[in-house]
């Protein structure tokens, strides 16, 4: 379905599920841009880094380091997944309230530090897609 | 006994799965741990670090359909006895491998093998006094097609998250469908009272316990080490220790004399 969307001036963003099986049929041209989104643990980061790689295969990727408390994280995540494109998204108890009330965190009274980091990404992609292509 | 853990990702079904089949295992019984997740998880939480192994690929064969199958001759005691592994405190460890770069396909003949021993564990005499402690990929897919036929527990572990509650309640509802199962609600990662209460409202339901959040058990997946190696004193071990002893009662199965605690190791 990803690949039959006609794509111009729209922005479609899927949520696919768990692990690498919806990423090991995607085709180049299916998604510009893959976001694997890693935690710092060993199976997240196990996981994360199989899937950055089959990814790359056919579309950018970028590494979003979720629930990152400090450097020792970014670390930990770096030591598998350095030498990608890397954003980090601090935990946030802002997020952790907007996941046990059933509400949108960007809908959040007060938005923390990961919620501002996320729509940082997003006009960071949104930039980078309204360029042309060289 | 023998139980499925199940719940949606990152709720922690590995940690809870690979550390209660450590328990039970401390308290005198023979247990065998499968990991029918083809994402990694139950290995480190055992202590076993990340494999990736096709534990029975050995044991598939093609049948004159071009179908995968258990080889004549395996059956589940069998495939256990020589494809199983040895993980901490005597707990066996069966699971049919994990994807690489080149996805499922090279692993559907070991798959294939797990699926019918998972089908006819609970008719295999030999094994008839094991505890079984079997850990499913995230979401509701491998309760709906029968992955854990041997499982007369389903615990659904829940995080303090709507999405993981609604996941939970409808991974209950179809396990529930099973022969004769019993659906429990591990409440995980639990902040305090309000969590739990909150939790058992919009599960509809009773928890069979509920685990804090722990910062100990955080750095143990951070480290990719079992919980129990690295924080056997931890405020979720404990958890975890009385959650075995329910289980135990529930299951009237009772604990195993002269069995060893966990303080004892």
């Amino acid at each position: 379905m990803l690949g039959t969307l006609e794509s111009g001036g729209k922005i479609v963003v899927s949520d696919l599920e768990a692990g690498v099986g919806t990423l090991t049929r995607l085709q180049p041209g299916h998604v510009d841009v893959v976001l694997v989104v890693v935690e710092p643990s060993a199976k997240s980061i196990e996981v994360a880094g199989r899937a950055a790689d089959i990814a790359s295969r056919s579309a950018r990727v970028v590494v979003v380091a979720n629930r990152v408390r400090g450097e020792v994280d970014v670390e930990t995540i770096r030591a598998r997944l350095g030498d990608r494109d890397l954003v980090v998204v601090p935990e946030d108890s802002s997020i952790t309230r907007a996941d046990r009330d059933g509400v949108a965190p960007i809908d959040a009274a007060e938005p923390g530090a990961g919620v501002r980091s996320i729509i940082e990404l997003g006009d960071r992609l949104t930039e980078s897609a309204a360029r042309p292509s060289s | 006994m023998r139980i499925a853990v199940v719940g949606k990702g990152g709720a922690g079904k590995s940690v809870v799965a690979g550390t209660l089949a450590r328990l039970l295992a401390r308290r005198g019984r023979k247990v065998l741990a499968l990991d029918s997740d083809p994402m990694p998880g139950l290995s480190i939480s055992l202590g076993l670090g990340p494999l990736t192994t096709a534990m029975l690929a050995d044991a598939a064969e093609k049948d004159g359909n071009g179908r995968w199958r258990l080889k004549k001759g395996i059956g589940a005691a069998r495939a256990v006895q020589r494809h199983s592994v040895l993980a901490p405190d005597g707990v066996r460890l069966l699971q049919f491998g994990k994807p690489e770069l080149e996805g499922m396909a090279p692993l559907m003949g070991s798959l294939n093998a797990f699926y019918q021993v998972a089908h006819r564990l609970a008719q295999t005499k030999v094994l008839s006094g094991w505890t079984i402690a079997g850990d499913l990929p995230a979401g509701p897919r491998q309760a709906a097609f029968d992955w854990a036929p041997y499982a007369k527990f389903f615990i659904v572990v829940v995080e303090p998250t709507w999405q993981s509650v609604l996941s939970a309640r409808r991974i209950g509802r179809i396990a529930r469908a099973g022969n004769g199962v019993k659906v429990l609600f591990l409440a995980n990662k639990v902040s305090g009272p309000s969590d739990t209460k909150v939790m058992a409202d919009r599960l509809h339901a009773g928890l069979l316990a509920s685990v804090p959040a722990d910062d100990a058990a955080r750095e143990a997946d951070r480290l990719g080490m079992a919980l129990l190696d690295y924080a056997p004193s931890s405020p979720a071990v404990a958890a975890l220790e009385t959650v075995a002893g329910e289980l135990e009662r529930r299951s009237g199965e009772g604990s195993v004399p002269g069995s060893s605690q966990i303080g004892d190791r």
